[in-house]
């Protein structure tokens, strides 16, 4: 059959036949059924006040920096400049006195050269730069629309970020020391204290520490020895990024230790779902085989930093469920699920969670009338979480002496297909029954 | 459903309540009211738009259990982004797009995940099997989304636009990110597919 000719006019389907405009019509009602715009919107909102970076209505709408080919780093350390385009190397002077000090509350453009913002941050703006000063209640964000731009942050809180964005990446400092240089084919970072994630479209490339160097024109995802001009540190080191399938064999041949500073490896210098699958991996290999649940809910906790609403973030956040209940911290672990079940993962998997929740009822807070009430709501389910959900019900039941329906509970349990708790149930019947 | 009103379907997009002089300036005003920080004016173009937006991922294929994070991802750009789009291009246009983008990014992370997920169920402690689920629903949606499911991605995204929402190759082009006689390629090919995934005669050799 040959292909049509550009341009040529193709008919509708739904005007060829009736019977298929009918079915488009029916087809398209129901794409448009059941929509919780409500609960949408509030969920939204959450998810834009949680993650600032993300937060919209502070989106800059600026040109794009020069020279930014990959990852878009802002650098500020005391007395360093921004890298230009002719490679002028990174100045170390402290800059001078500030000049001005722009109102809070209003956005507005930094006038060029020295200024320093109402948090005591210094900026120094460059001749033929544009740099927008927005505070808000969540965070101080500058908005880059060209030009370079030198800052020395203040120690900011945890909750309110000192942000910069350009058109394409977001950064958040807190207080860090790093330097960066901008040219027209690379991108190179230097970290003095703290921590520097380098982005690329919203996704992590690498962490790159304290003593640590990262170019864009080595491996993106892994930062490497400082340069060679900047003295060692302790933390600087020439890494050979291992994989997750040498970390794997480490395991199976018993070497749990290897295995978990294998994977640690991977998560430090990882990036995107490599990343993300480390962490997770190594929360599981500390609760499975090293027995070290407060250990593997550190590995979830660092997951969620890095990761906030990550690829993983459904397992992670089943996962740290599994972990509090095992380490006794059961309301949190009642709170955790009981969020977790609004997510659409969470209401996929209801039923695993409701068994946890029930058997914390149950067994941590003696409180069979609750956990009776989280098993009646997956006694219907098919898999084998029904199973157990209904016997569990049961015997919650005859602890709560509600004999005779404890007595039909396990009568019913027995007439389902195939119950792996038969015995048991027939035992409580026989000892229940007159 | 909308209706195709116009026999050149190359140029003109069906007539659409949101495609009226009326609710082009309404649209304006949202955007002008978003850009300037106006909670209220973010609500209104979400209550607008999150039908279209959902409806069209459905048709797309995103699965239902990832639907409501990949709404709120388009959003979150949407909002991102709005003041750089102000006045630019169709904003109907621009919503598919971003849509568009994002169930592919789903797709993507979805197949690495589902082996992933494969990986970890094996290890979970379910004792027993979940019985295979009975297809004995047929309702138009499902029949539609199986014949879509035998698409291509590239030949779902060309024919859901054109055939379903309406749009000119051109528009579905720039949505794209192809040329509109890809998009015609495409065309061809999917609604081949897609009638005998219906089980429908082809009409002719050019349909």
């Amino acid at each position: 059959m040959s292909e049509p000719n550009p341009g040529q006019h193709l008919p509708r389907l739904a005007e060829e036949s009736a019977e298929l405009m009918s079915l488009l019509a029916e087809a398209e009602a129901e794409y448009r059924n059941g929509i919780d715009e409500s609960g949408a919107w509030q969920r939204l909102e959450r998810k834009l006040d949680a993650t600032p970076r993300r937060r919209p209505w502070f989106a800059i709408s600026a040109a794009a920096l020069a020279a930014a080919s990959m990852a878009l780093v802002v650098g500020w350390a005391a007395g360093s400049h921004w890298g230009r385009p002719d490679s002028r190397p990174i100045a170390s002077s402290i800059p001078a006195a500030p000049s001005s000090t722009p109102p809070s509350g209003l956005p507005t453009v930094l006038p060029v050269g020295p200024t320093v913002l109402p948090d005591g941050t210094r900026a120094v703006v460059e001749d033929g730069s544009v740099v927008r000063y927005r505070p808000s209640d969540r965070g101080i964000a500058l908005q880059v629309g060209r030009g370079h731009l030198e800052l020395t942050v203040t120690r900011q809180a945890a909750d309110h970020p000192f942000t910069v964005r350009s058109p394409t990446h977001e950064l958040r400092v807190l207080g860090t020391r790093f330097a960066v240089t901008v040219t027209e084919d690379r991108t190179e970072l230097s970290v003095s204290e703290g921590r520097v994630g380098v982005y690329a479209r919203d996704e992590l490339l690498t962490v790159v520490g304290a003593g640590e160097h990262w170019s864009s024109q080595g491996d993106p995802g892994a930062p490497s020895a400082r340069a060679p001009e900047r003295p060692p540190q302790a933390a600087a080191s020439t890494r050979i990024v291992p994989d997750q399938a040498g970390c794997q064999r480490l395991v199976r041949l018993g070497q749990s230790r290897d295995a978990e500073q294998c994977y640690l490896d991977i998560a430090r210098s990882g990036r995107g779902l490599a990343g993300e699958m480390a962490w997770y991996e190594l929360a599981r290999l500390r609760r499975d085989v090293l027995g070290n649940p407060a250990g593997a809910l550190g590995a979830l906790d660092e997951y969620e930093r890095r990761y906030p609403g990550g690829s993983l973030s459904p397992e992670v956040e089943m996962s740290r469920v599994d972990l509090l209940a095992r380490l006794g911290r059961v309301n949190e672990a009642l709170d955790a699920s009981e969020r977790l079940l609004t997510t659409a993962t969470g209401r996929a998997r209801q039923c695993e969670l409701r068994m946890v929740r029930g058997n914390l009822m149950r067994d941590r807070l003696k409180d069979c009338a609750r956990a009776e009430a989280e098993y009646r709501r997956c006694e219907s389910d098919p898999a084998g979480w029904g199973d157990r959900a209904a016997l569990a019900r049961a015997e919650c039941l005859e602890r709560l002496g509600r004999t005779r329906e404890a007595i039909a509970a396990y009568q019913a349990y027995l007439g389902r297909p195939h119950p792996l708790g038969a015995d048991q149930a027939r035992r409580r019947l026989e000892a229940l029954s007159p | 459903m909308k209706v195709a009103t116009q026999s050149d379907s190359n140029t003109t997009e069906r007539s659409s309540p949101l495609s009226s002089p009326v609710a082009t300036t309404l649209e304006d005003s949202l955007v002008v009211g978003c850009v300037a920080g106006d909670r209220e004016a973010w609500r209104a173009l979400h209550r607008r738009y999150l039908p279209v937006a959902v409806a069209f991922l459905r048709k797309l294929g995103t699965p239902e259990t990832e639907l409501d994070d990949v709404c709120q991802d388009v959003f979150v750009e949407l909002f991102r982004y709005l003041p750089r789009f102000r006045g630019q291009a169709d904003f109907k246009s621009w919503l598919y797009r971003l849509c568009a983008t994002q169930a592919r990014r789903t797709r993507t992370r979805s197949r690495l995940l589902r082996a992933v997920r494969e990986r970890m169920e094996k290890e979970r402690q379910l004792t027993t099997s979940v019985p295979p689920s009975t297809m004995t629903d047929t309702t138009a949606r499902q029949l539609v989304s199986r014949a879509l499911d035998a698409l291509r991605d590239d030949e779902r995204l060309a024919l859901v636009l054109y055939e379903v929402e309406g749009l000119a190759a051109k528009q579905i082009a720039e949505i794209a990110g192809c040329p509109e006689a890809t998009v015609w390629r495409r065309l061809h090919y999917a609604r081949r597919t897609f009638k005998q995934a219906l089980g429908l005669p082809e009409a002719d050799a050019a349909g």
